[in-house]
């Protein structure tokens, strides 16, 4: 018995896409359904009910999908964030149909976080708690046929060409992650590196936001359609890093979209100006977005709302 | 029951709090960071002379020293740090109380921690502290204050290092272990 309505839970046709976007209000996760390629999820977040803790996507998959799951085409990591991974080892671990790739980013610096992880458990501190259960199901499903796809800027997370969709026609579908960037990278693990503790010094946790510098956030393109899913990119340091690493990189293809994930829960550092042009040169783009709400922090304010409304 | 610093914990509502106050006493580590009561002038001439660093054989100590004053916890909250805002000095706790209630407050820098450059040490996102609301009864009126004190940091040792190689093989066993 799921959570959900019935009436939410009716299956889109094969040629729709369907984007649900799930926010609790303590993390995210985003649900796609794309023609001709299936079912992914990116990123995951707990919802309490009563009883216990729920991961959504799972939940929203169960409901439709019982009793023929499909293999996911793709589940993806955005970054170590609590807010975007809790329950992402329940995903891989218990959805009936598998999974055919695993995507996330690892590259230079993971293992570096799982020693921070290790060292601040050593000194009694559990800084991003859960990430070590997410790392091994991500383990485990690849032990188990899943295809481990590592993402920084500009690698693919699917291409399939000339696909045919029902009343649409022929047309090439591309997911691409459009971050993080090299400089991105170096600056993360430089930060790792200074929170690891010499003997007779203090240990530090380094700041929570740093995770933030290795968000990959994505563009979808099916056809004329655009989606850009901003993960929890930052604005950015300098025109290296953030948004505007991914708006100055001379590869980056345009960022005119039709809808966009809002970066960060609408928060003012993830709200780049100069982005957003781009996402609104062709349409105005739908905006979504999930909040944040964790203790007095919540996101987004009226004023971030208020910005979001004059571009989208 | 008296406690080691000298306060006399007692409960408002009777003495079922004192085994959760003694609990809490050895949660918290010291140094204490918040201004510890100046004594100096309040203890008696007697016991003053006694301690003196210049007299060489201890004096006698009575038998029993009354308290020159003592402390009531009125209330006391176990606090996270949520967020430092070190510009404009101040920063923003999330805070439980005995009975489970949850509150966010904020906090002057300043006025939480003694020396500023404790700062780094001990705010940061996740720091923990004990913020109490106490009545001092001394000499005059009783007076009621607030306190945190923060748990230190840890302090890396040597040997940790080969703990984290442990833990690391046990965590991610499939990973290629730490190197020395």
């Amino acid at each position: 018995m799921s959570i959900f309505p019935q009436k939410l839970l009716t299956l889109p046709k094969e040629n729709e896409l369907e984007i649900s976007l799930f926010g609790p209000g303590y993390g995210e996760s985003i649900v796609l359904h794309i023609p001709q390629i299936g079912w992914g999820i990116i990123d995951s977040c707990l919802a309490k009910t009563k009883q216990t803790s729920i991961s959504p996507p799972l939940e929203y998959l169960s409901g439709l999908l019982s009793p023929n799951f499909p293999k996911l085409a793709f589940v993806i990591l955005t970054h170590p964030h609590e807010d975007h991974y809790r329950g992402l080892d329940h995903v891989l671990r218990e959805y009936p149909g598998g999974t055919e790739r695993v995507c996330r980013y690892d590259g230079e610096g993971i293992r570096e976080l799982k020693t921070y992880i290790v060292q601040q458990k050593v000194g009694g501190r559990e800084v991003l708690p859960g990430l070590v259960e997410v790392f091994n199901a991500i383990k485990d499903a690849v032990k188990s046929g899943a295809q481990l796809r590592r993402l920084s800027e500009m690698t693919e997370v699917l291409h399939l060409r000339n696909a045919e969709i029902e009343k649409y026609g022929t047309t090439d579908i591309r997911m691409i992650a459009l971050s993080p960037s090299a400089a991105s990278i170096q600056k993360y693990v430089e930060m790792l590196f200074e929170a690891f503790p010499q003997p007779g010094n203090p240990l530090l946790p380094m700041k929570d936001e740093s995770h933030n510098l290795i968000s990959v956030a994505l563009l979808l393109k099916l056809g004329d359609l655009q989606i850009v899913l901003g993960s929890d990119v930052e604005s950015g340091l300098n025109n290296n890093t953030g948004w505007r690493g991914i708006i100055y990189n001379r590869d980056c293809p345009d960022l005119w979209a039709n809808l966009v994930k809002v970066a960060h829960h609408g928060s003012e550092n993830g709200f780049n100006s100069i982005t957003w042009e781009k996402h609104h040169q062709k349409i105005k783009p739908i905006a979504i977005m999930t909040p944040f709400v964790k203790g007095n922090i919540i996101l987004p304010k009226k004023q971030d709302i208020e910005n979001f409304e004059k571009v989208s | 029951m008296e406690a080691q610093t000298g306060m006399i914990f007692t409960s408002p509502t009777g003495s079922s709090y004192l085994p959760i106050v003694e609990d809490f006493n050895s949660i918290i580590r010291r140094p204490y960071l918040t201004k510890v009561p100046q004594l100096t002038d309040m203890i008696p001439e007697s016991l003053n002379k006694s301690c003196s660093l210049e007299t060489e054989a201890v004096g006698e100590v009575p038998e029993k020293v009354e308290s020159l004053y003592r402390e009531t916890i009125r209330e006391w909250w176990i606090g996270r740090v949520l967020k430092v805002y070190p510009e404009e000095r101040y920063f923003k706790a999330h805070l439980n109380d005995l009975k489970g209630n949850e509150s966010i407050a904020e906090f002057n820098i300043d006025t939480a921690l003694e020396d500023s450059s404790d700062v780094e040490y001990y705010l940061f996102p996740g720091a923990e502290f004990a913020f109490f609301v106490v009545t001092r009864h001394g000499r005059g009126s009783p007076e009621t204050i607030s306190r945190l004190e923060f748990t230190s940091p840890y302090i890396w040792k040597e040997e940790d290092n080969k703990k984290v190689k442990e833990l690391y093989r046990e965590l991610f066993p499939d990973d290629t272990p730490l190197e020395d």
